[in-house]
């Protein structure tokens, strides 16, 4: 896979060759980043959150496996885990104390899909699942958009949207079932 | 549980909508369950196209640097030439190599040097005035899992503050990273862990879920469920 620089830094890393940290930096970096600041919506949380994701990465970089998948995508992964990871131990802090607070930041949820110029610059990649999520109602696809992109757990969600837990929950797994045999087909 | 829940669950842990708990859950289930796994493999593939959505943003270089620093002591670029040169070539004499999936890697618990790197398990009742001493250096947390970490430059003590048993047929296990290179310390216990190790400053420690008696390759085979950093001590 010589298209994928990223692929033959993470097997330098898997040796211990530790300039290839600064590689991946340079190379993967400032995505890594911009799935930190897109989920935590806090910079200095981010920064901290990336210099776990590369202490991460360097643990784990001989899992990567590139006959399995691409590496920018496992990179990411890994990123969107470790923020998921944040924001749950965030809301869990959050529900004992009892507060309200982040449910006002969730009712962003109904603008965060791409206008329409983002949609026509968007990568042939990324078209596919585009092309998919159109062919769901809007608010599901809308709401599959903000618990990947945003983090927005269930209870977020189903909040800003007003309906319960388990509504959202049957809905969206209807929602989901429709994407894969969409992208499946 | 039927069988057409695995796709909705694994969707639901790859959108990330679960809480920490059901994460947790889902985590230890990818670990014993292919057909699970496989189903988060798939749905991570088609979800990963929407990483384009994703902007790219510089981050800062100080980040890498302490990064750099927790990982290997020191920022790389100071480090330059002759030093650098040594230390791999250092690194590399005296391994042995095994293959893991066609890669080769170092046994890192050879290079680390670590003198006799012990691991004592201790009663609850034992006495332990470390703990009492003062707010642990750091802790480990993960949703199912959380230990606190007292020592000193000799030994290390971690404390499991969760009551949650280890997941069935599975061990968590302890490393030390240190210059880039990862050493085991040995299974947590279920209730205290004492390890007899020389740690200073800067070195990381992880906790791995691993098959049941450890990881069967020199570094982490299982998920990596949190990292910690040793202040100064």
């Amino acid at each position: 896979m010589t298209e994928e620089p990223l692929a033959e830094i993470l097997l330098r890393m898997a040796q211990g060759e530790r300039a290839a940290l600064r590689n991946l930096y340079s190379e993967a970096g400032p995505k890594l980043f911009g799935v930190c600041i897109r989920m935590l919506k806090d910079r200095a949380e981010a920064e901290d959150a990336l210099q776990e994701i590369l202490v991460k990465l360097w643990s784990k970089a001989h899992q990567f496996d590139p006959r399995r998948g691409r590496s920018t995508a496992w990179a990411v992964t890994i990123a969107r885990n470790h923020c998921l990871d944040r924001l749950r131990a965030r809301t869990a802090a959050l529900q004992r104390e009892a507060t309200g607070s982040n449910e006002r930041a969730m009712l962003e949820v109904a603008d965060t899909g791409p206008g329409p110029e983002t949609l026509v610059e968007m990568k042939d990649e990324a078209r596919r699942i585009s092309d998919c999520l159109a062919t769901l109602e809007a608010d599901r696809a809308t709401a599959i958009r903000s618990a990947y992109l945003d983090g927005h757990s269930y209870d977020a969600i189903a909040r800003a949207l007003g309906i319960p837990v388990n509504t959202l929950r049957s809905w969206l797994h209807r929602g989901l079932r429709k994407l894969k045999e969409c992208m499946d087909a | 549980m039927t069988e057409d829940e695995t796709p909705d669950l694994a969707a639901d842990y790859v959108l990330g909508l679960a809480s920490a708990e059901e994460r947790a859950r889902a985590e230890d289930r990818i670990a014993r369950d292919p057909v699970f796994a496989q189903e988060v493999e798939s749905w991570q593939a088609r979800l990963s196209q929407l990483n384009t959505e994703f902007d790219a943003v510089t981050p800062p270089a100080a980040v890498l640097d302490r990064a750099e620093r927790s990982l290997f002591g020191t920022p790389q670029r100071r480090r330059i030439g002759v030093l650098g040169w040594l230390r791999r070539a250092g690194a590399g004499r005296g391994t042995t190599e095994t293959t893991v999936r066609g890669v080769p890697r170092p046994r890192f618990a050879i290079l680390l040097g670590l003198a006799a790197v012990t691991t004592v398990a201790l009663m609850a009742f034992w006495d332990m005035p470390l703990y009492r001493s003062g707010p642990p250096l750091a802790d480990l947390s993960a949703p199912d899992l959380q230990i606190t970490i007292h020592g000193d430059t000799q030994r290390l003590i971690f404390r499991r503050v969760s009551a949650a048993p280890d997941p069935e047929g599975q061990s968590y296990e302890l490393w030390l990273i240190r210059d880039g290179q990862v050493a085991s310390l040995g299974l947590l216990a279920p209730e205290t862990t004492e390890v007899r190790a020389e740690v200073r400053a800067g070195d990381v420690l992880a906790v791995s879920l691993e098959p049941s008696g450890g990881s069967p390759l020199a570094g982490p085979s299982g998920p990596v469920l949190a990292t910690a950093q040793i202040p100064s001590l």
